[in-house]
């Protein structure tokens, strides 16, 4: 029992200096007068001689707890805390969000979510972005509307749940922190006798707070006020509502919340007013504040200070200066309409759109070469861009479009050489010539395109188009005057003699899309016409472009 | 910038650095193709041949030559794969330059020449006793011999060479002589007379400017003149020149004796030719297998002819004629010198060029 008062009063000490109050004898010998009760006496010895109990364990520690919350509510009676009308201007500027955050509270808790037509819209588009709306089907329609359904569902439920578990923390808090307000009222009340402060004019406060909160039965929403109230209290620097500005020892929030611990669950059983500190005969003792720590001492020694403006500021009435929170209240036994009253939502079936896709295509292989009667391969390389159009209906499974590219044909020894023999009047004879190899050769392309899709991956092209001669790559050499030697020039772009320069080519093509924007392709293209330009090369040949290529095609636009 | 503004203005730069810098070469335009300028085809003993100067080693050679000292132009068609050539030889005209212009190949049908043998007596005029003192001397021999005809086996200028016994035993006399190239239009020579020791000249054609020489010395440029000459053969040579630059020349023998004019020598044609001036003839030779074939040695030539067609001279800076070329066809037999050989030309066309220097 002796170690049971030490520690008792070690702790009323830490509480006495974290109040700034110091400690009076007169608080020991108050406390000792409560703790007096000879029916509790006898109603123990009865006890004990009559039954055998087991002790609890922790019974120290209980009791401890015990002389604490006693502590705690005299040292919450004999500190005032004068309320500053800033504390209520910032409750008002904050109002709207704590209402709004329990209207919210509410529509989660009473409001489904259902589909809603625009989120259809939105994942078609979506959709067809992504090169997945092919072909419209029924069960495309249902299956997508689950999907939505079930993702926005999920999505909905996940978000306000989120924010309904916020906000149900926050109500928890604010329960506690009610009751903490509560504990602090009674506290107030009980500690009255011991300073000259006006605390009732801050308890009556408080208690026309809880009157409001007692018609809620919801413990979370009623204490969140307070809570909220009580919170934003604690965090405001300035100090809170209950406890002077300068003074620094305060009932801390956490030793509000070891209060609440003990069963302590609503304003009511606070306003109860009851007591389960026993055996503390100084509000002292059950003080926790570390005497040894030199913010203590400090705040010891501001103790006398603040107790002095503690009386002086009881003196003040306030209650002039108090309004009333416009609050509405809500009777407990109200229903809630939360059924949906706006204007009703017709669902119409999205309408499907053609497309219209950009693509960018290279390609690679082999050809003819020219000049010759029998297939000898050559090289072939080409790219450019192709625009398709899918509609809807029965040319749903076509695409129509164009391509725009450039084709390089690589020949080689396909060239022709001419000598001229220039006689003069003296007799002589001046030879001239030139001699031209053909090596590479490129076109520009356009074709239209005329596409047939056999599953939603694979598809064939048919394609006409014409072929224009726009560069051609030579070497050459050359003898034109009498007085000058051979001249020699290597990789030429200047001629383009002997190549055709129209040609009209047929073409065929497998496509599969391997991606969601790539796909491979193989194609082959005929020319209807002669290469080569037989006056010039005299070629007896019949050059036809002939080739065999592969390549890629990559999607760069799909617009509905 | 965004990555496509990049990739964009890359690709354009690309392009452009491609279409300004690669080489753009035309292909060179080669002069206009022609046909040889000079050929020559026919039969020769029945064979085709057909030459274009400037194929096949077909060469073409021309300039100026002399047949017998008469000033000829020639051109030559030369197959040196085969060695065989054909030639056109182009006798001087008596008169390049006229009022019409040049004419340096006559147009139309030209005789070829065909040499033909003929024989000249000498005149001293009124001293008929000098016959008796003239001696010639024979070109194959080189020996002096007395002959009352002289012959010419052709056509030309030959070189006579008299000793006059009366006068000196060693010393000779050399003149020109023409045979078969008759001046018919520029005709130079005089006629001459003496006034005791006094030599008096007169040109028988006064037109033009004269050149008188009395042993290569020129002694007068005046139509006629005189001259006081001591005893002795003096060599006497007329030259005549016209308005258009065309010249002729004469040249005979004079004596003195005793101190007056004796005798003027002149020279006659035994048979009077049909034609004496073969000026502007045309000789056709062959050479093949080595061997050169002539119209010259053909004696049935003598009535042949090669006809011209687009004739075109080229002058030089001082209006001289440089060359001329021409288109010919003719037909004819050719004989080797010794004729043992021949070769028939038929239906030779073809073009040539002819040189005058």
């Amino acid at each position: 029992m002796k170690m049971g008062d030490q520690n008792m009063d070690d702790l009323f000490r830490k509480a006495a200096d974290s109040q700034h109050a110091n400690y009076r004898t007169d608080f020991w010998k108050d406390m000792e007068s409560q703790l007096a009760d000879d029916a509790l006496d006898t109603a123990f010895r009865n006890a004990a001689s009559g039954n055998s109990f087991a002790l609890p364990e922790n019974l120290s520690e209980s009791l401890n707890d015990a002389f604490m919350d006693d502590a705690f509510k005299t040292a919450s009676d004999n500190t005032h805390i004068p309320y500053f009308s800033a504390y209520w201007t910032e409750f008002a500027a904050n109002r709207s969000i704590i209402e709004e955050n329990i209207s919210f509270v509410e529509a989660a808790n009473a409001l489904q979510a259902d589909y809603h037509p625009t989120y259809w819209e939105a994942a078609d588009v979506a959709l067809q972005n992504e090169g997945l709306h092919y072909e419209y089907r029924t069960e495309y329609w249902s299956e997508a509307r689950r999907m939505l359904d079930r993702a926005d569902r999920s999505k909905f439920f996940i978000k306000w749940s989120a924010v309904a578990v916020i906000l149900l923390l926050l109500s928890f808090g604010g329960i506690f922190m009610n009751n903490k307000s509560g504990r602090m009222d009674t506290v107030l009340q009980d500690n009255s006798a011991h300073t000259n402060t006006q605390g009732s004019s801050v308890l009556a406060l408080a208690e026309s707070l809880h009157e409001n909160n007692n018609s809620i039965n919801h413990a979370g929403i009623s204490n969140h006020e307070t809570v909220d109230f009580t919170t934003e209290s604690t965090d405001n620097k300035s100090g809170t509502e209950l406890r002077p500005s300068d003074n620094h020892s305060n009932i801390s929030y956490a030793h509000t919340t070891d209060l609440n611990s003990q069963g302590l669950s609503s304003p009511n059983d606070v306003n109860n007013g009851s007591n389960e500190v026993s055996d503390i005969t100084s509000p002292r003792d059950v003080n926790f504040v570390d005497s040894d720590s030199p913010e203590l001492i400090e705040e010891q020694d501001n103790y006398s200070t603040l107790a002095s403006q503690v009386e002086t500021l009881a003196s003040i009435d306030n209650r002039d200066n108090l309004k009333k929170l416009p609050l509405t209240a809500i009777p407990s036994n109200s229903n809630i309409d939360l059924s949906y009253s706006g204007p009703e939502i017709e669902v119409h079936r999205a309408v499907s759109r053609p497309t219209s896709q950009f693509y960018l295509f290279a390609n690679s292989g082999f050809g003819n070469k020219y000049g010759q009667p029998n297939f000898i391969p050559t090289w072939r390389t080409g790219g450019g861009i192709e625009y398709t159009h899918t509609s809807f209906g029965r040319l749903r499974n076509f695409e129509f479009g164009g391509t725009l590219g450039i084709n390089h044909i690589r020949q080689n020894d396909f060239g022709t050489e001419r000598r001229v023999s220039v006689y003069n009047t003296k007799g002589g004879v001046d030879k001239f010539w030139y001699k031209l190899q053909l090596k590479d050769m490129i076109y520009t392309n356009v074709s239209a395109v005329v596409g047939y899709r056999i599953d939603h991956l694979q598809k064939i092209r048919f394609s006409v188009g014409a072929d224009y001669l726009v560069f051609v790559q030579s070497n050459m050499s050359y003898q034109n005057q009498p007085d000058m030697g051979i001249t020699t020039v290597n990789n030429n772009w200047g001629v383009k003699e002997g190549v055709s320069k129209l040609d009209l080519r047929l073409g065929l093509g497998y496509e599969i899309q391997v991606g969601k924007r790539w796909s491979f392709q193989a194609n082959g293209s005929f020319g209807l016409f002669d290469r080569s330009d037989d006056d010039f090369i005299i070629d007896k040949n019949f050059d036809h472009e002939m080739n065999a290529t592969v390549g890629v095609k990559y999607t760069l636009l799909r617009k509905p | 910038m965004k990555l496509h503004s990049i990739t964009y203005f890359t690709l354009t730069v690309f392009a452009s650095v491609f279409i300004t810098s690669c080489k753009k070469e035309k292909l060179p335009d080669l002069p206009p193709e022609n046909d040889p300028y000079y050929s020559v085809r026919g039969l020769v003993n029945g064979d085709s041949i057909s030459w274009n100067v400037g194929e096949n080693s077909v060469t073409l050679s021309y300039g100026a030559d002399n047949f017998n000292k008469i000033e000829s132009y020639y051109g030559q068609i030369n197959n040196t794969t085969d060695d065989q050539t054909i030639r056109i030889e182009v006798l001087r005209p008596e008169i390049f330059a006229s009022t019409s212009g040049i004419s340096s190949v006559e147009q139309g049908q030209i005789p070829l020449l065909t040499n033909k043998s003929g024989a000249i007596k000498l005149n001293f005029g009124i001293s008929y006793g000098q016959f008796n003192y003239v001696l010639v001397k024979d070109d194959e021999s080189n020996n002096f011999a007395q002959m009352n005809e002289i012959d010419f086996k052709e056509y030309g200028v030959h070189d006579l060479t008299l000793k006059f016994t009366d006068y000196s035993p060693s010393e000779s006399f050399t003149l020109p002589v023409k045979f078969g190239f008759e001046n018919q239009v520029l005709k130079a020579g005089f006629t001459s007379n003496g006034s005791g020791d006094t030599l008096n000249v007169l040109a028988e054609n006064t037109d033009g400017s004269h050149q008188w020489y009395l042993n290569n010395v020129l002694v007068s440029e005046e139509s006629g003149f005189s001259k006081h000459l001591e005893d002795g053969i003096y060599k006497l040579k007329h030259v005549l020149t016209d308005a258009f630059g065309n010249s002729a020349d004469y040249t005979t023998l004079i004596r003195f004796k005793e101190g007056h004019f004796y005798w003027q020598m002149k020279y006659y044609y035994i048979d009077q030719p049909a034609c004496t001036s073969h000026y502007g003839n045309i000789i056709v030779s062959m050479k093949k297998d080595g061997v050169w074939y002539s119209t010259l040695h053909a004696a049935q030539n003598e009535n042949s002819f090669l006809t011209t067609s687009n004739i075109v001279t080229e002058l030089n800076n001082n209006l001289k004629p440089v060359s001329t070329r021409f288109n010919f066809d003719f037909g004819t037999v050719l004989y080797t010198a010794d004729q043992t050989d021949s070769l028939v030309l038929s239906s030779f066309t073809g073009k040539i060029n002819v040189g005058f220097n």
